[in-house]
């Protein structure tokens, strides 16, 4: 793959999703004291380098000029974690892996099903998610997502960013079902 | 040119031929002569070299060939099979022709057998035969004696195998003595600080120990290392050793570990100026290294033992102790019932080295060795050796307080006074007490039972209540008594008062007799309790007593359980540790799964990414060198 | 002298001399000039026929009871006469080469001994008759004659070609020397039969 994207003749432009923007809840839940975020399950419809930008409801294209620059996934975990940590700015977020000792209080797990959109035109994120109890795993809260926004500009770029917003829609709905 | 005339006609140039009479016969003739000679030289040889023709029975004709099957000594060839037939029992009857030079150290001694391939021990031997088919081997006995002047002589039997040879390298033989081959064989290598110094070269059975004798041979110089202290052992295999100290793993060479293998040492301390064992020697063979380095005296006294209660857990080689050190071992335990009176008695006979008490003790010495540590006081007793599975020891120790006793003259050998366990005394005083109790308690039930008790406590009750009564009617007597006094004060004193001093008389005695009964009531009433608080007492000190005795014992159990059960703790902490770091690993979200299912991750990724670039490459096959086409934008 | 009495040439010398006419049997000629000694022609001594016959006859005996060849195979092997051989290659199913070796090496030898021994006697005798058969038989004799040495030849070639050590090796022995002596002198003594004997009128005198 490598050497064909070096053998094409377009250069690609790399984008990256950033944290999205929360204010703070931590007076709400003070009591939490770490939370983690484990590993986010992504389709792999989207585990490409090439972002995936849909064109309708049936088809989707996915792109070579326009890449993310890490992994989806890790993007993915880092927007979750940085905006976690901005609406809880007095807990300790935690990433998974953690060792035995060091489980947090309640961890996140997310598993998407959808998360692309096009210029012009929606983009939606799609999925589930769990909270669970860190000592014992035990389930506390699980939902599922579905967000759409709509995406203004024509430019790949503003369809990144409103991917950001919707990623900020599911910590707060997420914050939401906190105990 | 002739010219008419002839030359011939002139007689006088005619040579004269002269005739000259041949007095030899033509030389020609040496051909056949030569020939004659060369034909008469090569019979005469053939005949020169044609020794004897011998027969042997052979067990089987397995191999031979008449006609083609050789014969040979020391891998030389000196004769050949002639014909093979059967004789008179149906066994093969071979027929050899030998050579003039073997012929002359033949006699009815030698040995002959068939070599085919065999595999035997440490030797595989006879492979050759495989290509050069099987031949007979000879081993002629004597080389002076002559064989008798009959043509066919048969006297010669051949062996089942090849006769077990001595090497013919310098050294010497020697002989061990085992209880069992184990995987020794033939061949079997002997070796010294783990260098082959010899190897086994036979064995047999020896008819009057029941033992195995194997002839071993030693080359030179190893030989002059062997005196009468050397210790032979087995190393075949790996000699593995657990006890309490660690384990220990020991392997003489990997030879050894195949076929077995002998080792020989000869203890340094005591091998200054000890003459070298002559040929033939007898020693031991010990089973491993350490039994070897024991201390074995030779020196044993037997005694029989009787012991009462159960032998549960004493077995045959269990050992002798005194303080701790093996004195000896028990030699048979047997059960010796007497059908016509019943007595069951169990004779334990030992064997006691009395040279582990003392180095200096001559075998003569001993028994009055012995006696007088009877007279000091020892005694033999069943000892526990472990708790855990029960095997008992036999103790010998010293007890100053023993009941005076003295080694008696037994059937067979000599009885060793012994005394009882603490177990058995234990158990005895246990069973004592509990029949005490037994009966003392059924007592007290009987006595309760039989109401005797309820009885005298309502007469006891009834006398009272009389008493009571009497008091009553005995107050009301006085007080009428008083008014009649009053009354006959002045008229009947004199005469009522001599009546009313017989009547206060006849009652204070009365009273007394029922004070009397009371008290003798409560007397027996007391004295029984008594009697009944007394056995009680006794009961309850003895009782104490076997208590105390229980918790001495219990208690050396308990520290030997502690110790345990400390290791125990150890290992079940140790155990705890290995749980919480498996736990720790296979946490979820754990490093090591995250890790994991980020690989299979990547693995699944790439695949996919293969199958792309070949689908790809299936429809463009052009975008290797163009590079692939985009998406257009919409 | 009036007689034509024979003459007599010596080949070396050159000087012819008178023959004597008579001479018994142990009567040889001398030149006179160079002292060659002269043989009437024919000159062929039938002594020297039969004492090669009886040396070849004599040989053969060995020839028979000595091994000829031993072969030996991976160690194992013996050596084998004549007959021994033929009656392996026969057991071992080479009846052909068994029958060859058979017919060179037996028959073809002793059918020549007996065939010049046949031939010396009858000569001796002075048999007038059967004098075509005899010199076909004669002929016969001489032609395959040579062909018994296929036997020697081939212990020859073997024995040369065939050293591989303690794998394979072959060797010749004494029976084979005697029986190439055998056939070496049956050669020569067909070779010193003068077959005009046969044709030629009896006179014994003149013979020797």
């Amino acid at each position: 793959m490598l050497l064909l994207s070096a053998c094409s003749s377009v250069a690609p432009q790399y984008f990256t999703l950033g944290t999205p923007e929360l204010s703070s809840v931590a007076n709400q839940h003070q009591s939490i004291t770490s939370i983690g975020v484990a590993r986010i399950r992504l389709p792999s419809l989207l585990d490409r380098q090439g972002m995936v930008l849909r064109k309708d409801n049936f088809s989707v294209a996915v792109s070579e000029q326009y890449q993310w620059a890490g992994v989806l996934r890790e993007e993915f975990n880092e927007s979750l974690v940085s905006g976690l940590q901005a609406a809880l700015p007095s807990t300790r977020v935690q990433v998974a892996p953690w060792q035995l000792e060091q489980t947090p209080q309640y961890y996140l797990t997310v598993s998407v099903l959808a998360f692309d959109g096009a210029p012009q035109a929606q983009a939606k994120l799609r999925g589930s998610w769990q909270l669970l109890q860190g000592s014992s795993g035990r389930l506390v809260k699980a939902g599922t997502m579905s967000f759409s926004r709509a995406v203004a500009g024509k430019e790949v770029k503003d369809v990144v960013q409103v991917q950001n917003q919707l990623i900020g829609d599911l910590i707060r709905h997420v914050l939401a079902a906190l105990p | 040119m002739n010219s008419g005339n002839d030359p011939l006609s002139s007689q006088e140039n005619l040579a004269a031929v002269q005739v000259r009479r041949q007095r030899w016969p033509s030389p020609v003739w040496l051909l056949p002569l030569a020939a004659a000679l060369i034909g008469l030289w090569l019979l005469v040889q053939n005949w020169m070299q044609q020794g004897t023709i011998i027969t042997v029975h052979f067990p089987s004709a397995e191999g031979i060939d008449p006609g083609n099957t050789q014969v040979r000594y020391k891998a030389v060839n000196v004769g050949k099979v002639k014909s093979v037939k059967f004789d008179a029992n149906m066994d093969p009857l071979v027929t050899l022709a030998l050579n003039r030079d073997i012929s002359d150290v033949l006699d009815c001694s030698a040995q002959f057998w068939v070599v085919r391939p065999r595999i035997r021990g440490a030797e595989i031997s006879g492979i050759t035969t495989l290509f050069s088919g099987t031949y007979i081997g000879m081993l002629p006995q004597r080389v002076d004696s002559e064989l008798k002047e009959n043509e066919t002589s048969i006297c010669y039997q051949a062996l089942e195998e090849p006769p077990a040879t001595k090497p013919s390298r310098p050294g010497r033989e020697f002989k061990l003595m085992t209880d069992s081959m184990g995987s020794l064989d033939i061949g079997t290598p002997i070796f010294y600080k783990q260098l082959q110094v010899g190897e086994i070269i036979n064995y047999r059975l020896s008819a009057d120990s029941g033992q195995v004798e194997l002839h071993i041979f030693v080359d030179e110089p190893y030989y002059r290392l062997i005196n009468k202290n050397t210790r032979f052992w087995d190393v075949s295999g790996i000699d593995v050793r657990v006890d309490s100290v660690g384990a220990e793993v020991r392997m003489e060479s990997l030879t050894s570990l195949l076929i077995g293998g002998i080792a020989f040492e000869t203890p340094p301390e005591q091998n200054q100026s000890l003459p070298v064992s002559p040929s033939n020697t007898v020693f031991n063979l010990y089973p491993d290294l350490t039994s070897s380095r024991e201390k074995h005296y030779q020196d044993r006294l037997y005694y029989t033992l009787y012991f009462n209660g159960s032998l549960r857990g004493l077995a045959e080689k269990a050992p002798v102790e005194f303080q701790g050190i093996r004195v000896g071992q028990v030699e048979k335990i047997k059960l010796h019932l007497d059908p016509k009176s019943l007595d069951v008695r169990i004779p334990v006979l030992i064997s006691i080295e009395p040279q582990r008490f003392s180095e200096e003790l001559k075998l003569a010495e001993a028994p009055q060795f012995m006696e007088s540590l009877v007279k000091r006081g020892m005694r033999a007793k069943l000892e526990n050796g472990n708790l855990l599975t029960g095997q008992m020891f036999v103790g010998l120790s010293l007890d100053e307080k023993a009941k005076p006793d003295s080694i008696a003259k037994g059937q067979f050998y000599d009885v060793f006074p012994t005394s009882p366990t603490p177990v058995e005394e234990l158990s005895k005083m246990a069973s004592g007490i509990a029949d005490d109790l037994k009966s003392t308690l059924g007592g007290v039930r009987q006595f309760m039972e039989s109401g005797q008790l309820d009885k005298t406590v309502e007469n006891a009750n009834k006398v009272l209540v009389a008493t009571e009564t009497t008091m009553t009617e005995a107050k009301q007597a006085v007080t009428d008594a008083r008014l009649i006094l009053q009354q006959l004060q002045t008229n009947t004193l004199p005469g009522v008062s001599s009546n009313l001093e017989t009547a206060t008389a006849s009652l204070t005695r009365a009273l007394d007799q029922v004070s009397a009964n009371v008290d003798k009531v409560s007397t027996t009433l007391d004295g029984s309790l008594k009697a009944v608080t007394g056995d009680l007492d006794k009961v309850s000190g003895t009782l104490n007593q076997s208590l105390t005795s229980l918790t001495g014992t219990a208690k050396q159990a308990g520290t030997d359980f502690n110790r345990s059960s400390v290791e125990f703790d150890k290992t079940v902490q140790r155990l705890q540790g290995s749980l919480t770091h498996l736990d720790r690993l296979l946490a979820q979200n754990s490093p090591t799964q995250y890790q994991l299912t980020e690989m299979m991750d990547e693995v699944t990724a790439m695949s996919r990414a293969v199958r792309a670039l070949t689908e790809t490459l299936q429809r463009q096959p052009e975008a290797l060198i163009r590079g692939k086409k985009d998406w257009e934008e919409h | 002298m009036d007689s034509h009495a024979p003459l007599i040439h010596c080949k070396i010398c050159g000087c012819v001399g008178e023959r004597p006419v008579l001479l018994n049997k142990y009567e040889r000629l001398y030149c006179a000039r160079c002292g060659h000694q002269m043989r009437l022609e024919p000159h062929y001594s039938l002594q020297t026929t039969w004492a090669l016959l009886w040396a070849a006859a004599i040989l053969y005996i060995p020839a028979n009871l000595m091994p000829v060849m031993s072969v030996y195979f991976l160690g194992t092997g013996q050596p084998d006469t004549i007959v021994g051989g033929a009656i392996h290659l026969y057991q071992a199913g080479q009846w052909p080469l068994a029958i060859l070796i058979f017919v060179a090496s037996i028959v073809v030898p002793l059918l020549k001994l007996f065939t010049l021994s046949y031939l010396l006697i009858s000569i001796q005798r002075g048999e007038q008759k059967h004098q075509q058969e005899r010199m076909r038989l004669f002929h016969l004799t001489e032609y395959i004659g040579r062909w018994s040495m296929v036997d020697v030849f081939v212990v020859a070639i073997l024995s040369g070609l065939v050293q591989f050590g303690n794998l394979a090796h072959i060797e010749a022995n004494a029976g084979t020397f005697c029986f190439a002596a055998v056939v070496v002198l049956t050669m020569l003594a067909a070779a010193t039969l003068d077959e005009r004997l046969i044709w030629a009128s009896v006179d014994k005198n003149n013979l020797l």
